[in-house]
């Protein structure tokens, strides 16, 4: 077997007990911008089991009246980064132009739009439990 | 103090190093260093392709972390994002090779670190591969160790050991965040309804109709969280039985709202008997059945080797359907 020096035992338990330190102090005391001794939160928020699940979804209409979900795949749109900029696209919802060219430029041929929305989904739950009422509400829209 | 005393004082503190270090195989070693390296290649490329697109990313949105104010690091530009790439790339591969594992495994950590820094620095921090960056800082001081080498080391054992730590750190602290953020609230929450609702599978969605699902997973889930420490002083079947559901948690996990914690299921791997996997033999194995076919027989005592051979091939095949049943 080989077997590990005094010095070489010493410096691991050492380190052994530093690392275990600092990650413990880290989700006691820490926050994340302590990474890599951060808490270890995804998912640690408790959501209001009688509060609503908002979603944004973002929604084009075309020129003969139909209503389309866009996506990454039909116009480059990612939901993380719609609800990130949200409060930009309340503001001024013209920035929501990108989307209809994005739109344009990933399918020729097809008709163009001529408005874009961003709707906000409320799930409503009674005890975290899905009531099955849903309701939409338009935060952002854009009608040239 | 009485002697006795002194002794019996004495006792656990030799207990727990002797826990510590406890040695392993050599081949373990080997095995998980290469397992290592060759994932680090497979997350920066395909894993975590999305932490290449950082360097992209305007200055003003850098929000550096704690270290990143200590450590006079750069703010990411598509420069250093693509010259940390493209050095961890080649020089994980040659880690995984399992030579100069000082010089190349603290080169990878260093810059696999960075790497995250890098990760983390725009709002975002993720919790799944602690375990994985653990490794990585003690992969380099594990010692030298050659595939299939039966030699037990205590550097080794002591290597995969902090390993675990880091594992079942990620699963007792997380339970304890919960506590800490989200308060008992957060067992009868709405966290996991409203996961399923906004990124949940069809699964989830199906799972969602049955009253009080949600709130019984998430009593379960701190529970499981809570209690994932005893697998360090359970007996060897147990502690198997129970990392095979740490995978199976990890799957249930993917299966309804696609969140893989991928780095961390292979750090998970430390608790398994790796060197029990040699896919080498396996393919020499295979090689030579079909040189036998074609030379069309040999000796007495040729066959007989094989045959042994071909027992102890299955027995290996067995444990990597083991792994497979854990694994993915």
């Amino acid at each position: 077997m080989e077997a590990l020096s005094p010095r070489g035992r010493l410096t691991r338990v050492a380190v052994t007990l530093v690392v275990v330190a600092l990650t413990f102090a880290g989700t006691l005391f820490g926050d994340d911008f302590d990474f890599p001794f951060a808490p270890f939160q995804m998912f640690a928020i408790a959501d209001d089991p009688d509060e609503p699940v908002l979603v944004l979804r973002t929604d084009g209409i075309d020129t003969t009246g139909r209503r389309i979900v866009l996506d990454e795949r039909n116009a480059g749109v990612r939901r993380a980064e719609i609800e990130a900029q949200i409060d930009r696209f309340k503001a001024d919802p013209s920035l929501l132009r990108s989307i209809q060219d994005a739109y344009a430029a990933r399918n020729p041929g097809r008709p163009p739009l001529v408005e874009v929305d961003i709707v906000e989904v409320q799930h409503h739950l009674r005890g975290a439990q899905p009531t099955g009422v849903v309701t939409e509400v338009v935060l952002a829209r854009w009608k040239p | 103090m009485t002697a006795p005393a002194a002794r019996t004082a004495i006792r656990p503190v030799a207990k727990l190093r002797g826990w510590l270090f406890e040695p392993v195989p050599k081949g373990r070693i080997a095995a998980f260093r290469t397992l290592i390296y060759v994932f680090v290649v497979l997350d920066v490329v395909f894993f975590s392709a999305w932490i290449k697109h950082h360097g992209d990313l305007p200055g003003n949105l850098y929000q550096p972390l704690v270290i990143g104010r200590i450590l006079p690091l750069p703010t990411p530009t598509p420069l250093v994002v693509g010259a940390i790439y493209w050095a961890l790339i080649p020089l994980s591969l040659a880690a995984a090779t399992g030579r100069a594992h000082r010089l190349l495994g603290w080169s990878v950590f260093v810059l696999y670190f960075e790497w995250m820094i890098i990760a983390m620095s725009y709002g975002k921090i993720d919790h799944d591969r602690f375990g994985l960056l653990v490794a990585l800082a003690v992969l380099p001081a594990a010692g030298r160790a050659r595939h299939g080498d039966k030699e037990l080391t205590e550097a080794g054992g002591w290597a995969l050991r902090l390993t675990q730590i880091g594992v079942i750190c990620t699963y007792f602290l997380a339970s304890i965040a919960k506590l800490r953020f989200g308060g008992f609230a957060w067992l009868t929450g709405a966290t996991l309804t409203r996961s399923f609702i906004r990124r949940g599978t069809a699964l989830a969605h199906w799972l969602l109709g049955i009253p009080g699902f949600t709130t019984v997973s998430q009593i379960g889930i701190v529970g499981f969280e809570l209690f994932s420490p005893l697998v360090f002083v359970v007996r060897p079947k147990l502690r198997y039985a129970m990392v095979a559901g740490f995978y199976a948690f990890h799957v249930l996990t993917f299966s309804l709202i696609t969140i893989s914690f991928i780095p961390h299921q292979v750090a998970m791997v430390s608790f398994l008997p790796l060197e029990k996997v040699t896919p080498v033999v396996w393919a020499r194995r295979l090689l030579g059945r079909g040189r036998r076919a074609a030379g069309n027989g040999g000796s007495a005592a040729e066959q007989a080797r094989e045959e042994v051979a071909e027992t102890a091939g299955d027995v290996h095949q067995r444990a990597a359907d083991g792994l497979d049943h854990l694994g993915r």
